[in-house]
């Protein structure tokens, strides 16, 4: 009896021993790859595409206003690394587009960059409504590039009517057209150009035109003569369209086969509209050719003047005359400086006491306060810049008052633009603090796998009048500067459409975020060990960012 | 399941296996090999009583195993290192002459890892991100209690005609306390393991479950003296 009783306890004793063991195991039945509190499959892994090592952002304005473009824009490449252009997708096309005047494309990774082997190719833009843009590009080091493209309207072109004189020439008699040295704009302002262009057409030319009739303007020299005899003023008009709104910068330039980084500028670009010769329009040059010169008038003739041709990737400079046979031609007349820009330059650090990223746009001028060229310094403080591509002289970087988180930051001279470092001290606004956004894309169809890019973006108060300020993003980790208890964006152009963000900087005294979220977003927060509040984004985007990158 | 058939087994064992009292013959020092699921290994068991053995050792397991996967269209080379163990201190209590409840404590060897790296370029839209692009990752689990306590229930018999060689077999448990796990990544996995987007954290909760570490275990030894 005894003994039986015994047995009984301990077999008790052993089945509690080891329910009390199992009990506790229990949640180890619970499949760990489905989130506990959503019974999602749980994000395993988060992907980067950190891969790239050159990020290029281009941003197309409208060079009368300097507002950004939203018409619907086409960019192609051209030139030699122009197939090395790709999206973030890794994708090469034949031209890309936008309707959002920006764009962020990158570059094959398997392609080395460097002052030995650098990075040409030519941006060709295309906007209804503009004149069409082509730009050459030398990068000589890898990094983050952003590619300011102004383009100008052609509503805003001058429409120029040119008479004529009589020269007598040897041989044969020419008509030279003289144009104004003074440039009549729309508003009726007038400025001075310090070139003219001129245009001569032959009389042997003029046999050979026809108007829409098929019919030849003149059978005779003698025709023609008694004809400009009859009414000289009214003889022939040249209606053009030309545009001058062209800021100087940095292009490239055909130099026998050598291509180079030169200063640069676009002076004049301008189309034949029409030639009306007594009245009646030219519809055919028929063999006929226009001439045209183009003179330096003003007090220091550049190293290079002319008219130029782009070319694939650079400018053919084609000098200061030019024979045109179809009628309705265009021309360029540029001017540029042949000294050699130093491939890399002085070096500049940007610091501050303030962990943020930054995106600081500055205006390079020379000595003589003319626009060199503009460029963008895109990272985390501190970070150190190579500046590419620049003058050996003295130079003054003015920065734009563009980030509503800094102060302005004072204007930087450097005595040679080719060497040296510099530091630039970025001052926090009054009010601002610091944050952390860590943000995910989960991809919809497969919650397992989350992107979290090294790209850029932008972010703002939406309800400010504020510009959107520029941050640098690593592997979707961005340190900024916001205004507590506000309502902020932060949005990434992934292919042609915004994907926007939407948080608030506002948290209880242990740093928890204070307001609801969306079901296609979670956001949490926390506060860091170095007393900042980090805000962790996670979220569906609109486009399906993870098919588009093929996981 | 195998730990809930072996305890019924346990407590039901008394029934099948005949009463044999521990003598003051069977006091005295053993020593022997193991094998179990934590490793195999040595042991020393001191009988002081008919119901108290005091016994120490160690136990170690580890094996690589690598292999190949493919994971969006990127192949990895990956290696698996299982490595656990122990070096334990367990007092059994004998509640029959031959069935035992064993407690005790270990310190815990508990580490797997597992490493890859991409060996193949991946093709990623109309371009080849190089295999070193990509990048690397290296997970690892390890106990958060570096000494972890040890439960089991076992069967002990001495044989042999002056009974100086005793077995035990035993089934029980580490607790180790959730595990920690630590993710290190270069290339496109690199923010996986960024501690910004809390993805130890994370998976750590998801895992916070296996707390504890399985143990049958099979012990031989013989009297030292």
């Amino acid at each position: 009896m005894k003994n039986n009783i015994k047995k009984t306890l301990i077999k008790t004793a052993a089945v509690a021993f080891l329910f009390a063991v199992f009990a506790g195991c229990g949640e180890m039945l619970d499949n760990p790859l489905k989130d506990k509190g959503t019974g999602k499959d749980i994000n395993l892994l988060i992907l980067d595409f950190n891969f790239f090592n050159t990020r290029m952002t281009y941003k197309l304005f409208d060079a009368s206003d300097n507002s950004v473009i939203t018409a619907p824009a086409t960019i192609t490449f051209t030139g030699k690394n122009a197939n090395d252009i790709v999206t973030f997708t890794g994708e090469k096309r034949p031209e890309f587009t936008t309707t959002k005047g920006q764009m962020e494309l990158t570059i094959d990774p398997n392609v080395t960059i460097s002052e030995s082997t650098p990075f040409e190719f030519a941006v060709n833009v295309e906007v209804d409504g503009f004149n069409k843009l082509s730009k050459g590009i030398q990068f000589q080091n890898e990094g983050k590039k952003t590619i300011e493209l102004y383009l100008t309207k052609t509503t805003n072109e001058d429409e120029t009517n040119l008479g004529g004189d009589i020269h007598i020439g040897d041989g044969d008699t020419t008509i030279i057209f003289y144009a104004p040295n003074t440039h009549q704009l729309k508003s009726a302002a007038v400025v001075d150009k310090p070139y003219i262009i001129n245009y001569a057409i032959t009389i042997n030319d003029f046999l050979k035109f026809k108007d829409a009739n098929g019919d030849y303007l003149f059978q005779s020299s003698a025709e023609v003569l008694a004809a400009y005899d009859n009414d000289p003023d009214n003889f022939v008009s040249l209606s053009f369209s030309t545009s001058t709104d062209y800021s100087p910068g940095i292009d490239v330039i055909n130099d026998g086969g050598n291509k180079k980084s030169l200063l640069f500028h676009k002076l004049e670009t301008g189309k034949l509209n029409s030639i009306l010769v007594t009245g009646r329009e030219v519809d055919d040059l028929n063999g006929g050719v226009i001439s045209s010169t183009c003179t330096y008038t003003g007090d220091v003739v550049p190293d290079i003047f002319g008219f130029a041709e782009f070319n694939t990737d650079s400018w053919d400079i084609l000098g200061t005359s030019n024979q045109y046979d179809s009628l309705h031609f265009s021309y360029t007349v540029v001017e540029a400086s042949t000294e050699p820009l130093c491939e890399t330059g002085a070096s500049i650090t940007f610091s501050s006491n303030a962990i943020s990223s930054f995106s600081i746009d500055a205006e390079v001028y020379d000595a003589d306060s003319n626009l060199i060229n503009i460029i963008n310094f895109k990272g985390n403080f501190p970070e150190t810049f190579v500046v590419e591509n620049t003058p050996n002289k003295l130079v003054k970087l003015v920065f734009r008052d563009n980030n509503p988180s800094f102060k302005p930051i004072a204007p930087l001279e450097i005595e040679n633009f080719c060497t040296g470092s510099y530091n630039v001290d970025v001052t926090p606004q009054d009010g601002y603090v610091e944050y952390q956004i860590a943000l995910k894309a989960i991809c919809p169809d497969n919650p397992t796998v989350a992107v979290a890019p090294t790209y850029s973006g932008e972010i703002k108060i939406p309800s400010s009048d504020n510009p959107w300020q520029g941050v640098d993003m690593i592997g979707g980790v961005v340190d900024l500067l916001g205004l507590p208890g506000q309502e902020y964006q932060l949005r990434l152009l992934w292919e042609d459409d915004w994907e926007y963000s939407t948080f608030y900087t506002d948290f209880d005294a242990s740093g928890n975020y204070l307001h609801a979220t969306d079901p296609k977003v979670s956001i949490s927060s926390e506060k860091m060990a170095d007393g900042r509040i980090r805000i962790n984004v996670e979220q569906e985007f609109k486009q399906n960012v993870c098919n588009d990158m093929g996981w | 399941m195998i730990f809930i058939i072996v305890g019924t087994v346990f407590a039901n064992a008394q029934e099948f296996v005949p009463e044999e009292p521990v003598t003051t013959g069977n006091y005295g020092l053993y020593a022997g090999g193991l094998a179990s699921t934590n490793g195999f290994g040595m042991n020393l068991g001191y009988v002081i009583s008919p119901k108290i053995t005091l016994k120490g050792g160690v136990e170690t397991l580890s094996f690589n195993k690598g292999f190949n996967f493919d994971e969006n269209d990127i192949s990895y080379s990956a290696n698996l290192n299982f490595k656990t163990g122990s070096i334990f201190m367990v007092a059994d209590y004998l509640f029959t002459p031959h069935l035992y409840l064993s407690g005790g404590a270990g310190l815990n060897k508990f580490h797997p890892k597992i490493n890859g790296e991409a060996v193949s370029d991946m093709q990623y839209g109309d371009i080849s991100i190089p295999a070193s692009d990509v990048g690397d990752f290296r997970f690892s689990v390890e106990p958060s209690l570096k000494i972890a306590p040890y439960l089991a229930a076992g069967y002990r018999k001495f044989i042999g005609a002056q009974k100086r060689v005793v077995y035990n077999f035993e089934t029980g448990l580490y607790y180790m306390g959730a595990p920690k796990v630590n993710i290190e990544a270069t290339g496109l996995l690199s923010p996986t393991a960024d501690p910004a987007h809390g993805q130890k954290a994370y998976l750590e909760k998801q895992f916070d479950a296996y707390k504890i570490y399985p143990v049958i275990k099979f012990n031989l030894a013989v009297k030292l003296f």
